[in-house]
């Protein structure tokens, strides 16, 4: 009895997870004509279970599971819960892609949820084993969901760089780690945080190299560069997941790193903030001549993920709670934004010019990418304004040392406006635009859905804004008073 | 008699990091990048190696750990190898140099 | 009862969505001249005659209210700017004569804009004006009161430009919106230097931003610390504002050109309501300009000159709504030289007197105007009287209540007349005096002129004019007749100034002698007027007299800003569009920069990977350096 009440207390939403993905194994063994509708009402069944499953924990058990590996707290719930978002968006959207598939649609269904496994486990790891193996647990699903269609050499090619480049940051996370370890003789975050100082250069270091890598996962700047080719090569329902669920996942980690494990090497905390201002000039600044529509939302990922990563660099329990609720933001907007592009047309050449005019001749999609867009820039009233104007506060409530990092925020939010309205003129222009793409209508609904939350949770924001902040207070003062070994 | 002592297995490391690194950089072939990536693997476990045996006596973690960093190469290059099954369905080499596929038409 | 009163904010909600109906419709469904958009705004200015006549009992017959609702729209610390409404005696007699002259506009228009083919698109704007004037009514603040009075200009400039294909109409559009800003300027001015020199005083007092009911307070308290000039510089600038509004010189010169508009429109806004905003302002503004005698000095000055010179030009004038228009600026400063006297309820009652008359008088001219097809030279008109009896009579009952001789106009010319003899100031009474012998004169020289003697040649056919034309006309008539007899203090009821008053009630102490004189005077002018349509001859004197402040207009003043504005448009264009546009220079730059780090070569991706994350090393290094 004591074994199943941690678990459901701990990790009962991977549990379902993984007993889902051995499902969905099993079905694609067994049967000989896969039921599409069946795996998809299968999957989406075992998604909304998990999430049901972080609803309402309890948290006054103890949360020592396989030896510590996993951190519970609302915190790391709070990121299975956008996780879980995240795959039950991804799958909606897959209705079309899965349709096209002949014979793979099984396993297809089964990387999405080991990669949701993966990101679920990334999120709450409290010890750098766990970390290792959910990062590539994750990774490798996400290699492999990228360059699914093998038929296509566009997606095969994106998947050799997506890999290339995969591999060598996750060789530079175990470098890292293995520095660390030499330190302090342990994998547990908070054995690894006693020992190491910021006086020693190891440390600084393995944390430095730790965190870059790590930066793949995020597309900040060291590993950014296969952003841009991995969601042109892969299909419109794999880019949106692949803009979306690693990177929360990574932020959850990369959370726990710098107010767990880094705590005493203070240098890191700059060291996130000069990787935030580079990843989000970078983003930016690509993105600004960018005409393809899908490297656009690539560099513009990796400029939302930059906001989220100066925040983070503070350190504060007011900051992390601007993150949670930018991240959370993030999710809709970009879903929101990928539903419209996919509904626009799934080739994965469409530019500026293609969809110019599009407003008239598909305005459901068009409408719904207009808001989103817009809501990524920071439409008032919609969450995308309350989000960015909390990350402003909370970098504005740090000091007024920190003036300068504002305004470099401030300068890329205003570089930012330029690419996202001029592909909302693109779209709004007159002109007769030739695309012609058939609906799904599970998209439709999971595109329509995202653009209403957009909209109307502008109005709702200080419930979220609540909500993580209280989240983020009970992380923090947790941290301070933890005293597990 | 030179001792040999942590500092030396981490400068090995080190080195043969970096040469994987560079083997990862330079090459045009697939494979070779591929060999790269499992030579700073390896480099990582013989820090790993060393750090358990050194700084970790009694608990030994650094080992455990190396077994799932082969397990986690393993997988990699299983992947990597798809990766040349799959391209080479598509073009006779596997020269990465010459995949242009990603630019637009226009 | 109060009922009304606290929903009176539903008079001008009902407009506002007669217009949002209209508009929408306009776009998708209604056809452009459809009628449905005629009885729309008509049935909401009926709903809200019927609230703000039944708000007005209320306030009538309850003792002195004032009641005031707001919620808070901006509140930052211990300042909050409200929206809300505001009733009190004054602003429920307003609503009522603004909703009614509106409600009896619109119907004359179902007649007159028959054959319009934007037909709806005008009751859509009546329906915007009706909101606009009905909210700046019954605004609480200065705050709100801005928006409504740029709202209502708003709506001026679309009803003046309405015919918009004609050069003219938009021409005048133009030329009243940007005289109107000026005096907006004013307004906003004065209200921030308000707000800013008061400010002490509303923070402390938690009170509601720059509202009416608090003015009193504010003002003494700025008198107090700030001295008196303060006061005089922002009642200068509120001033400015009125002018502008209420065309008083220098800044009359866009009425008579707004008479380009529709003839109903001239009727509502250049007549009855719009341009007693102005009178309201200084209404509501009274306790800043009763403060200071300098101030009242400059209103009386302004409203008397204007009065005299905008008379004479209407003496000279022969296009027939060019009279009315020159006549309005004239009792303006009527009104505005009485406020200035310190006759409050009389200037007040006169603005009533003056609105039902002159709403009246431009609603026959343009019943005139219509059976004449678009004929408005009064030299090419003569006894139309047998031909349109009903409209020659309710003409001559306006003209007759304006100059002064009996109706309503006659109750508030006395109390002006009182007002001036009292103050003791014998320049002033002679050229009242003046002013009544003028304002009969070229009144009756437009009825003689018109409807009497012999019919024109060049008149020829005239049209049947329609039913609800003359229906508000003959309303027009027989309220603005009893107007002045119910509130004059008569039969037991409260007397006008009973009603609206600001700090003592005038009282009305009828001087037998002075009825005997306003009356002569205006009789005098009746006469001269008579034996100057008898003498037959066509009096071209002095036809181009207004031209000469159009003149100085567009000459001086226009070629000085002229050059002002060409600095301001250098340092626009080069500088500050310059520094943009290096900004956009730079970041193009910077994003092919970045972008040609890019290739197909995946080795490069590495390359870059590692290249970045020395720059980053590199940085921290620094970043160590030189914090630590």
């Amino acid at each position: 009895m004591e074994l199943f009440f941690d678990i459901k207390n701990t990790i009962l939403p991977e549990v379902i997870v993984a007993a889902g993905f051995v499902g969905v194994f099993i079905f694609c063994i067994l049967g000989r004509r896969l039921n599409k509708r069946f795996l998809f009402i299968f999957n989406i069944v075992v998604l909304l279970a998990a999430f049901f499953a972080t609803l309402s924990p309890d948290f006054s058990f103890s949360n020592y599971i396989f030896s510590g590996m996993t951190s519970v707290c609302s915190l790391s719930f709070l990121f299975k819960q956008m996780i879980l978002v995240g795959g039950i968006f991804a799958v909606l959207l897959s209705e079309r892609y899965v349709l096209s598939m002949e014979k793979y649609a099984g396993e297809y269904y089964a990387l999405l949820l080991s990669a949701i496994l993966g990101a679920m486990l990334l999120s709450c790891s409290d010890n750098f084993l766990m970390m290792t193996v959910a990062l590539e647990l994750l990774g490798i699903s996400s290699y492999l969901l990228c360059g699914f269609s093998s038929d296509d050499r566009f997606s095969v090619v994106a998947m050799m760089k997506y890999f290339v480049v995969g591999s060598v940051a996750s060789c530079i996370v175990l470098y890292g780690i293995s520095l660390l370890y030499g330190l302090s003789g342990s994998f547990q975050f908070e054995a690894v945080a006693k020992n190491i100082t910021s006086g020693s250069y190891i440390a600084v270091l393995g944390g430095v190299f730790v965190v870059s890598g790590l930066c793949f996962k995020l597309a900040a700047v060291p590993f950014y560069s296969w952003a841009s080719d991995v969601y042109r090569g892969a299909s419109f329902p794999v880019a949106a997941f692949l803009s979306v669920v690693p990177k929360v996942a990574a932020f959850g980690l990369l959370i726990r790193l710098l107010t767990v494990v880094f705590n005493n090497v203070w240098i890191i905390y700059p060291f996130v903030a000069i990787i935030a201002v580079f990843t989000m000039f970078v983003g930016n600044l690509l993105a600004f001549r960018e005409k393809n529509l899908r490297s656009l939302m690539a560099y513009s990922s990796i400029a939302q993920g930059g906001y989220v990563l100066c925040v983070i660099s503070l350190g504060s329990a007011l900051s992390i709670s601007a993150a949670l609720f930018y991240l959370i933001a993030y999710i809709f907007m970009n879903f929101c934004a990928w539903g419209g592009i996919g509904l626009l047309s799934e080739d994965r050449h469409v530019t500026f010019d293609s969809v110019r005019g599009a407003v008239y001749s598909k305005p459901f999609a068009s409408v719904c990418l207009i808001i989103s867009v817009l809501a990524l820039s920071g439409l008032p009233f919609s969450i995308g304004f309350f989000s960015k104007f909390y990350v402003f506060q909370s970098v504005a409530f740090a000091g007024f040392v920190l003036l300068p990092f504002l305004f470099i925020i401030l300068i890329n939010v205003f570089l930012s406006f330029y690419y996202y309205f001029s592909l909302v003129r693109q779209i709004v222009l007159p002109g007769y635009n030739q695309l012609s793409q058939k609906n799904g209508i599970k998209i439709k609904i999971a595109t329509l859905f995202a653009a209403i939350f957009i909209l109307f949770s502008g109005f709702f924001s200080f419930l979220f804004i609540e909500y993580s902040q209280e989240i983020s207070m009970e992380y923090m003062s947790g941290i301070v008073t933890s005293e597990n070994y | 008699m030179l001792e040999v002592s942590l500092v030396h297995y981490i400068i090995l490391s080190a080195l043969l990091f970096c040469i994987g690194l560079c083997c990862v950089m330079v090459s045009r072939n697939l494979l070779r990048i591929f060999m790269g990536i499992e030579l700073m693997l390896n480099a990582v476990n013989i820090n790993l190696a060393a750090f358990a045996y050194f700084c970790d006596g009694m608990v030994l973690g650094g080992q455990v750990f190396i077994l799932f960093v082969m397990a986690i190469s393993v997988c990699e290059m299983a992947i990597g190898l798809v990766i040349v099954v799959a391209l080479s369905r598509h073009s006779e080499n596997i020269d990465v140099n010459s995949q242009d596929v990603l630019e637009d038409k226009q | 009862m109060s009922f009304f009163v606290d929903y009176i904010w539903l008079v001008p909600l009902f407009s506002l969505i007669a217009f949002l109906i209209i508009s929408t419709g306009n776009m998708f469904v209604l056809h452009r001249n459809s009628r449905i958009s005629a009885y729309l705004t008509l049935s909401s200015s009926f709903l809200g005659l019927v609230f703000g006549v039944l708000a007005f009992i209320y306030c009538y017959i309850s003792e002195n209210i004032w009641f005031e609702r707001t919620f808070s729209w901006i509140s930052v610390d211990a300042l909050s700017f409200d929206f809300g409404f505001m009733v009190d005696n004054l602003s429920a007699t307003m609503v009522v004569m603004v909703c009614f002259i509106s409600l009896l506009v619109q119907i004359f228009s179902m007649g007159y804009m028959k054959e319009d083919p934007e037909y709806s698109k005008f009751f859509g704007y009546l329906a915007l004006f009706n909101f606009a004037m009905c909210f700046l009514v019954l605004s609480p603040n200065l705050f709100q009161a801005y928006i409504f009075w740029e709202m209502v200009g708003l709506c001026s400039y679309l009803l003046i430009g309405f015919w918009y294909w004609k050069n003219s109409a938009s021409k005048a559009a133009y030329k009243a919106f940007i005289v109107n800003r000026v005096g907006d300027f004013g307004f906003l001015l004065g209200m921030v230097a308000f707000g800013i020199f008061t400010f002490n005083y509303w923070i402390n007092s938690d009170l509601s931003f720059l509202s009416f009911s608090d003015l009193n307070m504010a003002v003494f308290y700025l008198k107090d610390v700030f001295g008196g000039y303060s006061v005089v510089i922002i009642g200068l600038l509120f001033l400015l504002a009125s002018c502008a509004k209420s065309a008083q010189f220098p800044l009359y010169v866009w009425l008579p050109d707004a008479m380009e508009a529709p003839t109903p429109v001239s009727a509502l806004i250049h007549a009855a309501t719009m341009v007693v905003a102005g009178v309201f302002l200084l209404a509501r503004m009274y306790p800043l300009f009763e403060v200071s005698s300098l101030l009242m000095g400059a209103v009386v000055v302004i409203g008397i000159f204007t009065a005299l010179l905008c008379g004479v030009f209407a003496l000279f004038e022969r296009d027939l709504k060019r009279v009315l228009a020159y006549s309005t600026c004239s009792q303006l400063g009527y009104m505005f030289f009485a406020i200035g006297l310190g006759a409050y309820s009389a200037g007040i009652f006169h603005m009533f007197t003056h609105s039902f008359a002159k709403a009246l008088l431009f609603l026959a001219a343009g019943c005139v105007v219509f059976a004449l097809g678009g004929r408005q030279d009064i030299f090419e008109m003569g006894g139309l009287r047998k031909r349109m009896p009903v409209v020659a009579y309710s003409f001559l009952a306006g003209v007759i209540s304006l100059s002064g001789l009996f109706f309503s106009g006659f109750y508030s010319k006395e109390c002006i007349f009182q007002a001036v003899f009292e103050s003791g100031n014998i320049w002033l009474s002679v050229l009242f005096c003046a002013i009544g012998i003028l304002t009969a004169f070229y009144l009756f020289r437009v009825y003689f002129l018109v409807f009497e003697g012999e019919e024109n040649r060049s008149v020829g056919e005239v049209r049947s004019i329609p039913f609800s034309m003359i229906f508000s006309v003959c309303t027009l008539v027989v309220v603005s007749v009893l107007f002045g007899f119910l509130l004059g203090g008569h039969f037991g009821i409260k007397s006008f100034d009973e009603l609206i008053y600001y700090s003592f009630k005038e009282g009305y102490r009828p001087s037998f002698l002075l009825v005997i004189l306003s009356v002569c005077l205006s009789l005098s002018g009746v006469i001269g007027a008579y034996l100057l349509s008898k003498a037959g001859k066509r009096v071209y004197l002095f036809e181009n007299l207004r031209f000469v402040v159009d003149w100085f207009y567009e000459n001086v003043v226009s070629r000085v800003f002229c050059i002002v504005s060409k600095l301001f448009d250098f340092v626009d264009r080069y500088i500050v569009y310059g520094v943009v546009y290096i900004c956009g220079l730079l970041v193009n730059l910077f994003s092919l920069l970045l972008r040609s780090l890019s290739s197909k070569n995946i080795g490069v991706y590495v390359v870059l990977s590692m290249g970045w994350l020395i720059l980053l090393f590199i940085v921290l290094y620094g970043f160590k350096e030189l914090f630590v």
